[in-house]
């Protein structure tokens, strides 16, 4: 600034900027300048004063004040420490503003804060629902396992393939269809779930279908059992059929009518079975 | 090297211990050192059929149980120098005697015997595992009767699942004229059922019923066709195949005379 005293106005009034490197002289007579040569301008107002720039003691500023009243037709209603004033608000301002900034963020924080732990708090509940679940099919399918593995002996063979003649007081017990690649003597048990069939000869017991179906068959090459069982129906082969040793066609014993039939093989007969 | 063969049968009077005693005495013929061995304990009878029964001093609890030497237990036959019998106690029961102790017994004999004969008894409880502890091979003896061959077939399927597999049949009493008249099991029908190999064929014989009460095992006359058919049986046992004696041969006077003149029946 090269003026020595320069004066602004502002919404207030009139602003003093004194140039801080002169003396206080010359800041007076510049003063005394500015004033009558804007007098008519200035005209009769009413204005606050701020000073700025140099610094001035209170008896420096009552001065300056006081050629304002002798040299224009102003009239200095007060003086306004801009600067500090300034200063003040700028203070204030920023600190309101940071303040509710502040606030704001932190408000904004706090809620997307809330927020995201209510969304985790929500996931980590459907987790645990979910872990629950989970926990539940698991002691389901073990408590399946446990009671089929009281029932089924071998769950990898459906079939039980026997590979030896049963003789008297020996037996084969087993959850699904049993194949019995021998004879099955007199005093033998055969005891299935499904169907048995006796690549040999049948003079024993057999009940089949113990697992609950009436589908179950029984097939020997040479029929001559003590009982049949299939299911719930319990059958013995005809006398006939027990003495009649010529014939040795293989047979097939299932549930007809609510009792156990015995035909000999052959197609109409596996026709029927199959259903098909 | 020498063999110990179980006599069995499950079926009880079927004729295990005549068996037994003739079996000795034709090995013990054929020049084999034998030891038979009543294992029936508590209802002792092989020392009876042999003879003997005045000879016991000790018996074989006493030969186990330590009181005794085995050399002590053991009775040399009236007949045949080959043969010796380890009777049974008649005071004891079958619990007097575990499997483990048999073993041990018939190990020990092994180094003085050719052949050991052990006499089964009836069942399939404690006498019957105990007999069989220490069998290399079994002869299961059955009569042509529907329960002494279901019996059998149980006895087999145990012998068999006691590692048992060389077993062999004997079918006993015979009678010829009733399976020719349909009235009893043949040879044939016994086999199909049982599904083992034949070691000997025995008729029905009334001189074997006598011997038994005598004490003197009718295998020591090979002149009779029981004494020929108990020879031809210890023969196959030793390994040799022997041809089986026709049973069908007439036996009385008029019937040999029918034969030699063509006449049939």
């Amino acid at each position: 600034m090269n003026d020595i005293v320069l004066l602004k106005g502002n919404q207030h009034g009139l602003s003093v900027f004194i140039n801080e490197d002169s003396s206080f002289e010359q800041i007076k007579d510049e003063l005394i300048n500015k004033l009558e040569g804007a007098r008519n301008f200035f005209g009769a107002n009413k204005v606050t004063l701020s000073f700025n720039g140099k610094s001035l003691d209170d008896n420096q500023q009552k001065t300056l004040i006081d050629l304002f009243s002798e040299h224009s037709d102003l009239e200095v209603l007060c003086v306004v420490d801009e600067e500090s004033e300034i200063e003040n608000l700028r203070e204030t301002i920023t600190n309101e503003l940071r303040s509710t900034v502040v606030d704001e963020v932190s408000d904004i924080i706090k809620k997307d804060y809330v927020n995201v732990i209510n969304e985790i708090k929500h996931k980590v509940e459907i987790l645990e629902q979910e872990k629950m679940k989970l926990l539940n099919d698991i002691k389901d399918f073990e408590d399946t396992k446990k009671v089929s593995s009281k029932i089924q002996l071998d769950i990898k063979d459906e079939v039980k393939f026997h590979y030896a003649t049963l003789r008297s007081g020996q037996q084969v017990i087993h959850n699904h269809s049993v194949v019995i690649m021998g004879d099955v003597n007199n005093g033998a048990r055969v005891e299935a779930g499904g169907s048995v069939i006796i690549i040999g000869k049948l003079k024993g017991v057999v009940n089949a279908g113990l697992n609950g179906t009436d589908n179950a068959y029984i097939v020997a090459l040479d029929m001559k059992p003590v009982q049949l069982r299939i299911n719930q129906t319990l059958g013995r082969a005809s006398d006939e059929m027990m003495n009649d040793s010529s014939n040795t066609e293989p047979k097939i014993a299932f549930v007809e009518d609510g009792m156990i039939a015995i035909e000999t093989i052959d197609n109409k007969v596996l026709k029927e079975i199959r259903g098909n | 090297m020498s063999e110990v063969i179980v006599v069995t049968s499950g079926k009880g009077g079927v004729g295990k211990t005549t068996t037994s005693a003739n079996i000795g005495t034709g090995l013990a013929m054929l020049g084999k050192r034998t030891v038979l061995i009543d294992a029936d304990i508590g209802l002792r009878n092989l020392d009876v059929v042999m003879g003997l029964e005045n000879r016991i001093v000790y018996n074989i609890v006493d030969v186990i149980e330590g009181n005794c030497k085995v050399s002590q237990g053991l009775i040399k036959d009236k007949r045949n120098p080959n043969l010796f019998l380890l009777p049974a106690a008649q005071t004891r029961d079958k619990d007097a005697v575990n499997p483990e102790q048999m073993k041990e017994l018939c190990n020990q004999l092994r180094e003085d015997f050719d052949y050991i004969i052990i006499d089964c008894p009836a069942g399939i409880e404690q006498g019957f595992k105990n007999a069989i502890a220490a069998a290399d091979r079994a002869i299961v003896v059955t009569t042509p009767e529907v329960s002494a061959i279901r019996d059998a077939d149980r006895i087999i399927g145990l012998l068999e699942a006691n590692e048992i597999h060389d077993i062999r049949l004997v079918v006993n009493r015979l009678r010829v004229d009733m399976v020719k008249r349909g009235d009893m099991m043949s040879i044939d029908d016994v086999i199909e059922i049982l599904a083992i190999d034949l070691i000997g064929v025995m008729p029905d014989d009334e001189s074997i019923v006598i011997s038994t009460n005598t004490g003197e095992p009718i295998a020591a006359d090979p002149t009779t066709i029981p004494g020929r058919a108990y020879e031809n049986m210890c023969l196959r046992i030793t390994g040799e195949e022997v041809p089986y004696i026709d049973l069908d041969l007439p036996t009385t006077f008029i019937g040999k005379l029918k034969n030699l003149m063509g006449i049939k029946g």
